[in-house]
């Protein structure tokens, strides 16, 4: 492999001339704020004094929306926004096709940083022509929170662990304490979960797949909690909801453990998150990519920020502070973090729900169409809207989004 | 409608324009825990919740940038509006209609319209991260100049007859009669700019992309990111924010509501 | 004519400073948006010309359509809200009231207060479950709604926030209006009987016309390029409630990467400004020369 032979002699030098000459700067373009930016800010702060080489300095574009707009910005000026950016797996795509990130597997030490990663990541980040443009850094899935004193009230001792069973809970919550049982998401994501575990697909042979049976059955479940005053939409309220008792049980990101336990007043309960056939999870969060806008030595000093970062210690330590599962196995395997786990009841389930934890899907049209399932999940939800035409009103509508999908 | 019912309906109003205000102050030292299920006041005031906001991010550089961008862009404005509005109400020349409609047009054309193909120019004159991207396309103001123009032309034609005869230019007559005349006027002009420079999030969000130039808007923009929002803090880098504007408007209640005022009268 | 084009040279130094940053940071960009409507531009690579295709696949959209009408509801809300509010709140300002000093300071504070933090205060008190303003309703019996979060009246909400934040500007500009007309008349209408509320409904309502225009223009401006409370506030949802067409460019544009369609909806929302812009300048004339 020539190619590999020149890059590596390339960023040999740039490393050697970088040392020679002052630290290289890099900036770290990321989008989550709260106790997670706290923990971000706090991991760069860790590198920094780590080593010598390099100086990372944090960007905060307030959402992973901020991070893209800021990144699209920058392709449009000439001028990368971050030489490295935590970017949505969602989005990852889009931005690649435009030609703006290096392909990462011509990096050195490419294959041993990659192998280390649990499966369903190495799936997430890897394109159909076996290019990788973004690694794999804070991931999560969804489980189940709730408050044990609402579901006391109703009789229940322990937390639904099917759709089945969280319907029923759902009706004796809101029969018994008046509040709604649970917080059902528009934004498809905890849906993606509960479709294949449905035994459906999102999306597939080039169109969407919410009007099949198997989505179909799924919405027209969870519609059915709204009809019966049991469900409440997810709102960027709901977590304050949650934490004032006014509603029972929410589906959520395992990384959201941190700032609910920061605001909510009580001992939260959290358990694995509810299927309907067989339990499946999907991945949330989001990915590294470098800028290629960026120079050599910016590249080198970012892919030697990025491998620092999937280094089980650093993971662990990033864990603690931000509750987002390992992406390597040797970071699950590692005893401190097995004790960590332990110490605490609810910290294991997003660990364990890997095993059957898939990607979400990431294909170009996604992101647009995301914003019309939402759209139409809230009609169906909030303005009974009629099931089956609305759904497939929708599948039509996106049709133009997927069609480069297989 | 009787004396007692106005009283009344006044202190209504009152309440109704001030407790949101009140509410974000109050929220802004409470406990964490309290902001949604706690009583009206806080059970303990958290004081440092206002330090801890002020540390989160360096609000002291947010507030001097916002400060420096707000009043070099309102004297910019007040100065090119002026001129324009001169030679609009006082001066013979060709394409006059032609060129008070352009200037007038772009009333109608939405800032949001233009962010990319802005943001490319000021790329292009490689003004990004610098205060001239958060200055220069905002130093004139269409308003401005269609304010003053009014202003001027109601402004009594033989003073500028006497200004002449005394000798005096038209730039001196704009510059020593002119101007001093509508005072009221330019300084209402100047509040609305000010304001409208202080409170703008988008563009500044879009140009800056280092702290050094970033506005206090941005800054706070910053904090109300959804993800485990910690809403105290929030609620306290708002007061931070908006309390420079609000003590200044508070000590001078009268001057800002007469400045804003004044750019209706002329109308 | 030599003539008239030293009389251009002498309004030069005038007039370029305010015509040179309008055409630079105004006229060039709606050019080349103009210029993007026609084109498939992504941001992300080169942009083909694709004609009037943009245009043809909005006025397909019933979306398209829906953020127009809601846009129309909003512009028209928010501008009826703060001319009518505002001129009652101007009638109680004027009165001789205790509080009038405090009363005037409480109805501009809002307009002195930025968009974001308007956004970040009303996003907690509309919170529908626990937020303070339910809280309060619920003190008084009433079961509170869903505000924002709720499709029936999430644009309402959006509108009530819009006026909080605005009317104060018109309501100083009425009170501006009543303080300068001539007392005589009022005085003279008393005299000859007429009630407080004949006099506001027939002398003093028609005298602050020219005022009516200016805070309508003033309103209707601003509402057309207020999206960004809708923005901070639902992100036009929930389910497309609060789709603004200033929201619908943001997020083709920034979202969805659509700089074509988004050029082509800004082209369009430019249009009606146009004009509206057009009609309120022609009224503005008229009514000067009433007076």
């Amino acid at each position: 492999m020539p190619r590999l032979l020149i890059l590596s002699a390339t960023l040999l030098t740039a490393t050697l001339l970088s040392t020679a000459s002052a630290k290289t700067e890099i900036t770290f373009l990321y989008g989550l704020g709260g106790e997670l930016g706290k923990a971000i800010e706090s991991m760069i702060k860790d590198f920094n004094a780590a080593q010598n080489d390099v100086t990372v300095r944090g960007e905060f574009a307030n959402t992973y929306e901020g991070v893209v707009q800021k990144a699209l910005a920058g392709i449009a000026a000439g001028q990368p926004a971050g030489d490295v950016m935590q970017l949505e797996v969602a989005y990852v795509p889009r931005i690649a096709a435009s030609g703006a990130l290096v392909n990462l597997k011509a990096l050195p030490g490419f294959q041993t940083s990659f192998n280390a990663f649990w499966p369903v990541f190495k799936t997430q980040v890897s394109r159909e022509d076996g290019a990788v443009y973004s690694m794999p850094w804070n991931n999560s899935n969804p489980v189940l929170y709730y408050n044990p004193e609402l579901l006391k009230k109703a009789g229940l001792s322990a937390p639904p662990r099917t759709y089945p069973e969280l319907r029923v809970a759902a009706r004796k919550i809101t029969a018994a304490t008046g509040v709604p049982a649970i917080a059902l998401s528009s934004f498809p994501w905890v849906l993606e979960g509960a479709v294949w575990s449905n035994g459906g697909e999102m999306v597939d042979n080039g169109k969407l797949l919410l009007d099949q049976p198997a989505a179909k059955a799924v919405i027209t479940d969870w519609a059915g909690f709204f009809r019966d005053g049991s469900a409440v939409l997810q709102s960027p309220n709901t977590r304050a909801d949650f934490a004032a008792g006014k509603v029972a049980m929410l589906m959520d990101s395992v990384a959201g453990r941190p700032g609910l336990k920061a605001s909510v007043p009580f001992k939260f309960g959290t358990a694995p998150l509810p299927y309907y056939k067989k339990p499946v999870v999907p991945v949330g969060g989001a990915t590294l990519g470098i800028s290629k806008g960026s120079s050599a030595d910016k590249q080198q000093a970012a892919w030697t920020f990025i491998r620092w970062l999937a280094q089980p210690q650093q993971q662990f330590t990033w864990i603690k502070m931000s509750n987002y599962v390992p992406i390597t196995r040797t970071t699950t395997n590692l005893p401190a973090y097995k004790t960590y786990v332990a110490s605490e009841k609810g910290l294991e389930i997003g660990g364990q729900q890997l095993s059957y934890a898939r990607p979400r899907p990431s294909t170009t049209g996604y992101v647009q169409g995301t914003q019309e399932i939402i759209k139409s999940l809230d009609r169906i939800f909030l303005q009974d809207a009629p099931i089956d035409a609305t759904l497939s009103d929708l599948v039509q509508r996106t049709q133009p989004l997927f069609k480069d999908t297989k | 409608m009787t004396r007692f019912g106005q009283e009344a309906l006044s202190l209504a109003v009152i309440l109704i324009f001030l407790m949101p205000l009140v509410w974000m102050l109050l929220a802004a030292f409470k406990p964490q825990q309290e902001v949604f299920i706690g009583g009206f006041w806080p059970s303990a005031w958290q004081w440092h919740n206002l330090a801890d906001a002020w540390n989160s991010a360096p609000f002291g550089r947010y507030l001097l940038n916002s400060l420096l961008i707000s009043l070099t862009t309102t004297a910019a404005v007040l100065l090119s509006s002026a001129l324009a509005a001169y030679a609009f109400a006082r001066m013979r020349f060709p394409l006059k209609a032609f060129l008070f409609a352009v200037a007038l047009g772009t009333l109608m054309i939405p800032g949001d319209v233009l962010l990319i193909p802005n943001f490319i120019t000021v790329r292009q004159f490689g003004w990004l991260n610098s205060y001239p991207a958060l200055i220069v396309p905002f130093a004139a103001s269409a308003f401005g100049v269609f304010l003053l123009r009014q202003a001027f032309r109601q402004t009594p034609v033989e003073l500028e007859e006497a200004a002449r005869l005394d000798g005096a230019t038209p730039a001196q007559y704009l510059w020593r009669i002119l101007l001093p005349i509508n005072a009221p006027v330019l300084s209402a002009l100047g509040i609305l700019t000010f304001l409208s420079s202080w409170n703008a999030l988008v563009w500044p969000l879009v140009v800056t992309s280092r702290d050094d130039f970033r506005t206090v808007q941005v800054g706070l923009a910053s904090f109300s990111s959804l993800e485990g929002s910690n809403l105290p803090l929030v609620m306290a880098a708002t007061l931070i924010v908006i309390a420079p504007v609000m003590i200044a408007y508070a000590l001078a209640q009268k001057w800002f509501i007469e400045s804003a005022a004044a750019s209706g009268l002329k109308g | 004519m030599p003539g008239a084009l030293l009389e251009l040279l002498r309004a030069a130094p005038y007039l370029l400073p305010a015509l040179l940053i309008f055409v630079v940071f105004t006229y060039y960009p709606l050019a080349r948006v103009l210029y993007l409507s026609l084109t498939d531009a992504d941001m992300l690579s080169a942009p083909n010309w694709v004609g009037l295709a943009n245009y043809r696949q909005l006025l397909a959209d019933r979306e398209f359509w829906s953020s127009l009408g809601i846009t129309a509801v909003f512009a028209v809300g928010v501008t009826a809200l703060e001319v009518g509010l505002g001129l009652a709140l101007a009638f109680l300002m004027n009165a001789r009231t205790r509080t009038q000093s405090l009363l005037r300071g409480a109805v501009f504070a809002p307009v002195v207060v930025s968009l974001a933090a308007t956004a970040v205060i009303w996003n907690y008190l509309l919170n529908p479950n626990s937020g303070p303003v339910n809280r309060l309703l619920e003190g008084l019996g009433i079961a509170g709604p869903g505000w924002l979060s709720d499709p029936q009246t999430a644009l309402a909400s959006v509108i009530l926030v819009a006026v909080w934040k605005g009317v104060g500007l018109p309501a100083v500009l009425f009170l501006a209006g009543l303080q300068g007309l001539p007392a005589e008349l009022e005085e003279a209408a008393a005299i000859d009987g007429a009630s407080r509320a004949t006099i506001a409904r027939r002398i003093t309502i028609p005298l602050l016309a020219p005022t009516t225009v200016v805070v309508v223009f003033i309103s209707l401006i601003g509402t057309f390029q207020s999206y960004g409370l809708v923005l901070l506030l639902t992100s036009g949802g929930p389910a497309g409630a609060t789709n603004l067409l200033g929201y619908s460019i943001y997020q083709n544009a920034f979202v969805f990467f659509q700089m074509g369609l988004a050029s082509a909806l800004s082209v369009v929302l430019f249009a009606l400004l146009l004009t509206l812009g057009i009609i309120q300048l022609k009224l503005a004339e008229r009514r000067v020369h009433y007076q």
